[in-house]
């Protein structure tokens, strides 16, 4: 049944225990049923074979889910479907090719090595303001070819305006990613306009090229350099300090990391599957579609459920327990979603935070967490604001 | 046009199977398939499909290239 239980919801996106720890909550739901109708007014689907298969079905539309107030998205890849996704995705997708991958991660080791050179000095530092968010976002604004000024305030804009792309959101939330954008929008529109009349060099210089050769339109420019400045050093973020967190607190695992290069792409991938960053990517379903024998309703929206795909059991057994050794982690974990709109940052992610965590556990193989991990989750994003580690 | 995919690095990241889905398409495992020849009226779209492939793992021949003359000067 689709249905809801009484007056049970077996998916409470608002609660405050669900937010925190919402894996038990899947779990109930993945053995009662395929496809859960939430009183939020979406329908999730929450097992593996579905939500794999449907982040891949060309019947489901990102152009047509209402992002609210992130509507400018829909003039980014974020918001597009075919033709026009493909038309604006290639304009950037050499700019996040292996090869070009392995040019940025130059930046960003220095970043790193910047970043363990002050912690050194301290004593310790930050995981997530000190080193997984001034690698990340310093990386993006060396490919885009861009300064890094007002860093915190890009940092906590993007976060506030998280806040309010989730069923559960509050007026208050809506209201500050509101403003939240139109400071963000601000932001990149002198961003750009610093450019003008200058050599057209980074990935801003080639999305200004595209702009020129009539490739792109000028709210697809402005769009597309907001989504890349503000997501390009989200999720990668959450990656590295999730990392940071997993190795601190089980010294076997690092000891693992650090003396077995060959196994840290997999690592990085039970990483990213036992706390996926974002916990669903949310379509709209063009027509009826038949989900293991329930029907996902034309013009209904779906929330394609990764982070209880990547813990269903049916797939990956013991879900709760951390094996890189399993044998389909890396192949089958969809923290980068898939299809169409599979993350296309994912290769730039993955080293980003092999660069980072082997360039931790090289050179601090003792380190410690020092300080209480304050978590600021949701019920889309799983992140941590602070994470204190000693040297 | 001859097509052909380094399955060494393709990722199965289907991004192809948006733009040319008459070429590439992945099957139920989600693994790529493709057709190593299609007609020539499809290069626009294997073309877009090579260069938005995120491991750059697709290599197009076209017919009309260097092979058909060097076979008939011989």
């Amino acid at each position: 049944m689709t249905a809801t239980l009484g007056d049970i919801d077996l998916l409470p996106f608002a609660d405050p225990e669900y937010q925190v720890d919402p894996y038990p909550y899947y779990k109930e739901v993945r053995d009662l049923t395929p496809l859960y109708a939430s009183p939020a007014g979406v329908y999730c689907a929450v097992r593996h074979e579905d939500v794999f298969a449907l982040t891949r079905d060309r019947r489901l539309s990102s152009k047509e889910v209402d992002f609210g107030i992130a509507n400018v998205f829909h003039d980014s890849i974020l918001g597009m479907d075919s033709p026009d996704h493909g038309r604006v995705r290639g304009v950037s997708s050499k700019w996040f090719v292996p090869a070009r991958v392995e040019e940025w991660l130059e930046e960003t080791r220095r970043l790193v090595n910047l970043a363990l050179d002050d912690g050194a000095r301290a004593g310790g530092l930050d995981a997530c303001a000190d080193l997984s968010f001034t690698v990340t976002f310093g990386t993006m604004a060396h490919i885009l070819d861009v300064g890094t000024h007002d860093a915190q305030n890009c940092r906590e804009k993007v976060l506030e305006m998280g806040r309010a792309l989730r069923p559960a959101a509050t007026e208050q939330d809506v209201a500050t990613a509101e403003a939240a954008f139109a400071w963000y929008v601000d932001y990149i529109k002198d961003l750009v306009a610093s450019r003008a009349g200058t050599p057209q060099t980074g990935l801003l210089g080639a999305f200004l090229g595209a702009v020129d050769e009539d490739r792109m339109s000028e709210a697809e420019l402005l769009a597309s350099v907001t989504l890349y400045y503000a997501v390009g050093h989200l999720d990668n973020s959450f990656l590295i300090q999730n990392g940071v967190k997993i190795l601190g607190e089980m010294p076997e695992q690092r000891e693992i990391f650090r003396t077995q290069p060959d196994a840290r792409n997999d690592m990085i991938s039970e990483m990213l599957r036992m706390d996926t960053p974002e916990q669903f990517v949310t379509r709209y379903a063009l027509e009826d579609i038949d989900v293991s024998g329930e029907t996902l309703p034309a013009g209904s929206i779906l929330l394609a459920m990764i982070g209880s795909a990547n813990m269903d059991e049916r797939v990956f057994p013991n879900p709760e327990v951390f094996d890189h050794t399993r044998h389909n982690v890396t192949a089958q974990q969809m923290a980068f979603g898939g299809g169409q709109h599979g993350c296309q940052g994912q290769i730039l992610a993955r080293r980003q935070a092999e660069v980072a965590l082997t360039a931790l556990v090289e050179r601090f193989p003792d380190y410690r967490i020092s300080g209480p991990v304050i978590r600021d989750d949701t019920e889309f994003i799983r992140n941590i604001i602070s994470l204190p580690i000693e040297f | 046009m001859k097509i052909s995919v380094n399955l060494d690095t393709c990722q199965n990241m289907g991004q192809c199977v948006y733009e040319a889905p008459s070429v590439f398409a992945l099957d139920f495992q989600g693994r790529l398939q493709y057709v190593d020849h299609a007609d020539d009226g499809l290069l626009e779209h294997v073309e877009s499909a090579q260069a938005l492939c995120p491991t750059q793992s697709i290599t197009i021949e076209p017919s009309d290239g260097e092979s058909a003359p060097l076979a008939t000067s011989r």
